[in-house]
C-alpha cells in the first residue's frame, strides 16, 4: 500500500531561536529519503515533529491526508530510531524490550528481527543500559528494520557503528526496500559514504528546505567547468556560482543550477573540462558559511 | 476517545506495577512482623493497628511515588512505539485505579492470614483489631481506594509538571500537591497542623468524604490530560 507524508509551511521555535522555517514536502512510499543538512540544520527537529515527539510552532503533518499528531492508528505507522540513550528504562532487558514491541507494533516481523540480531551481533539477554554505543546502534537498526512500518526514521543511528557493519547495515537496507514497499529517511551528514542508497535528497540549511529532489535531478545541477579563464566565465556568467579555484590562466568554476546537453556539447567544444560534482560537494557548496 | 483506549497498555502498566507492589507489601510485612515481635515482647499492652490501617498510611505514598515515575519511565516509551498520549493517559488513568483496588483487596485478605499465622504461634488476633462490621469495612476499603488513586493522580500531575516546564514549576506543582494531599487528610477527618496553624478535620461520613475526593480525582484527571496532551516527549 502506497502512503503519503505531508508536511506543509512547518516552522519550529525554540524561544527566539527559529529551528525550522516554512518547510515544505510531500513524501511517498517507496522511497529512500536522504535528509542533510549541517548539525544544527533542524534535522532532528523536523524528524521529531514527523514523529509526533512535538507539535510545529506552524503548519501541519499529514499521513495519507490524516492529521499524524495523536493519530492512534497512523501514529504506529512511523517509527523514529535515534541515538537515544538507554537509562532508567521501565523494561531495562533487550529481550524484554522487544516482546513489548511485539505487542505494540502491529507490523514488527519477528523472524526478520532474529535475523538482524544474530546478523549484527546484538547480545538481547543483556540489560540495555550495558550496552556499547556500538550495540545500542544495531539494535536501533534491528528495530527500524523488523518493526516494517511504513514510515521509517533513522537519525543518524548509525554513527556508533564501525565502518564494516555500516557497510551490512547499507546493503540490508537496500535489500529491505527491495523486498517491502517501505519510507524510509535516513538523516545524515555522512553524504559521500551513503549516497548511493538515497531515492531523493532534502537538504535542510538554518531550517529551511533548499533542496527537494529527486537525486539524479539534484546531483546533474551540479557542475564543475575547468578550463581557461575567459572561457569558463562566458559559460558561468548567468550561473549560480557554488565555488571558484584560479591557477594562472586556469579556472575551476563549480555551478549549481539547469546544465542541459547543449551545454555540455558546446562546453566540450570550446575545450572546457566538464564533470559532475559529487552529492557531498554540493552539499558542501550550498551550505558553506561566508567567513 | 475509544480508539485511543487499548488494552495491552492497561495490561503492561498493571503488570508492571503489581511487580513494584511486591517491594512495598515485603516492606510492610517485614515491618507487621518486627511489630509483632515488638508487642509480643513487650510489656504494655499491643498498640498495633489493623492492617488496613497499617497499609493506608503507605499505599498512598506509594501511589504517589508511582505517579511521578510513570511520566519519566513511560511516556518516551509509549511514544517510542507509536501509541497516543491519550492511549498513555487512559492506560495510567485506569491501570493504576485497577492497582489500587489490588493493593486494597490483599489488603483485606493479608489480615486473615496473619491471624492464621498467629495462631500458629499461639497468638491470639486482638479483638480490638476486629470488631468492625461488614459495612464499615467495604465503606473503608473504597475510601482506601479512592485515596491511593487520588496520590497517583496528585504524582502524576507533578511529574507532568516537572517534565513539561521547568524545575520551579515543578516546585510549585509539588507544594500544591502538598496542599492537595493536606486537603485529602482534613476531608478524612485527621487534623493537620503545618507551622503551628491547625487544619481541623471534617466530621463527615464516609460517603461523603469519598464523593468529595472523586470530585477531586476527576478534577485533577482533567487538569493532567490538559498537562499531557500535547506534551513534547523528549528525546534525551
Amino acid at each position: 500500500m502506497t502512503h503519503k507524508l505531508e508536511l506543509k509551511n512547518i516552522s519550529l521555535t525554540y524561544g527566539k531561536q527559529q529551528s525550522l522555517n516554512d518547510v515544505t514536502t510531500v513524501l511517498e512510499s517507496g522511497k529512500i529519503y536522504g535528509l542533510i543538512g549541517r548539525n544544527g540544520a533542524g534535522k532532528t527537529s523536523l524528524l521529531s515533529l514527523v514523529a509526533s515527539y512535538r507539535l510545529p510552532t506552524l503548519g501541519t503533518i499529514t499521513f495519507d491526508g490524516n492529521e499524524l499528531f495523536e493519530h492512534p492508528n497512523h501514529m504506529k505507522n512511523i517509527h523514529f530510531g535515534y541515538d537515544r540513550v538507554y537509562k532508567d528504562e521501565a523494561i531495562e532487558n533487550a529481550n524484554k524490550y522487544l516482546e513489548s514491541v511485539k505487542l505494540h507494533r502491529p507490523h514488527f516481523d519477528e523472524t526478520y528481527a532474529d535475523q538482524l540480531i544474530s546478523k549484527f551481533k546484538i547480545d538481547v539477554n543483556k540489560p540495555l543500559s550495558k550496552f556499547s554505543k556500538g550495540m545500542v546502534a544495531a539494535f536501533h537498526i534491528m528495530l527500524g528494520l523488523a518493526n516494517r512500518t511504513p514510515v521509517t526514521i533513522f537519525d543518524e543511528v548509525y554513527l556508533g557503528l564501525d565502518a564494516p557493519t555500516r557497510e551490512m547495515f547499507y546493503q540490508e537496507l537496500l535489500k529491505e526496500h527491495e523486498r517491502n514497499d517501505r519510507m524510509f529517511i535516513l538523516s545524515t551528514h555522512l553524504v559521500s559514504e551513503m549516497e548511493h542508497l538515497f531515492d531523493h535528497i532534502l537538504i535542510l540549511h538554518h531550517g529551511k528546505l533548499v533542496a527537494d529532489e529527486d537525486f539524479e535531478t539534484f546531483t546533474n545541477r551540479g557542475v564543475k567547468l575547468i578550463g581557461a579563464n575567459e572561457i569558463v566565465d562566458e559559460f558561468t556568467a548567468n550561473k549560480h556560482i557554488l565555488h571558484e579555484e584560479k591557477l594562472g590562466g586556469t579556472k575551476a568554476t563549480t555551478i549549481y543550477g539547469e546544465f542541459k546537453e547543449e551545454d555540455w556539447r558546446r562546453a566540450k567544444l570550446k575545450d572546457l573540462e566538464v564533470s559532475p560534482i559529487s552529492l557531498q560537494h554540493l552539499f558542501t557548496y550550498l551550505t558553506k558559511e561566508e567567513a | 476517545m475509544r480508539q485511543h483506549l487499548n488494552k495491552t497498555v492497561i495490561r503492561e502498566l498493571y503488570k508492571e506495577w503489581l511487580k513494584w507492589s511486591i517491594w512495598l507489601f515485603a516492606i510492610i510485612i517485614i515491618l507487621r512482623v518486627l511489630h509483632w515481635i515488638g508487642d509480643y515482647f513487650g510489656e504494655v499492652e499491643p498498640a498495633i493497628d489493623h492492617f488496613m490501617y497499617f497499609m493506608n498510611e503507605s499505599s498512598p505514598i506509594f501511589m504517589l511515588v508511582v505517579g511521578i515515575m510513570m511520566v519519566f519511565t513511560f511516556l518516551r516509551y509509549y511514544t517510542e512505539h507509536g501509541l497516543t498520549r491519550r492511549t498513555y493517559f487512559i492506560g495510567g488513568a485506569i491501570a493504576s485505579l485497577m492497582i489500587t483496588i489490588t493493593i486494597g483487596v490483599i489488603s483485606m485478605l493479608l489480615p486473615v492470614i496473619e491471624g492464621i499465622v498467629l495462631s500458629l504461634f499461639g497468638i491470639h488476633y486482638p479483638e480490638h483489631l476486629q470488631f468492625h462490621s461488614f459495612g464499615y469495612w467495604i465503606s473503608y476499603f473504597l475510601l482506601f481506594i479512592i485515596t491511593s488513586w487520588l496520590y497517583y493522580i496528585i504524582g502524576w500531575f507533578i511529574g507532568h509538571v516537572f517534565y513539561r516546564y521547568n524545575w520551579w514549576k515543578g516546585i510549585f506543582a509539588s507544594f500544591f500537591g502538598f496542599v492537595l494531599v493536606m486537603l485529602e487528610n482534613v476531608i478524612n477527618g485527621e487534623t493537620v497542623t503545618v507551622y503551628g496553624v491547625h487544619f481541623e478535620g471534617l466530621s463527615l461520613s464516609i460517603f461523603t468524604s469519598i464523593i468529595i475526593l472523586l470530585l477531586l480525582s476527576a478534577g485533577m484527571l482533567v487538569i493532567n490530560y490538559r498537562l499531557v496532551k500535547d506534551i513534547q516527549v523528549k528525546m534525551k
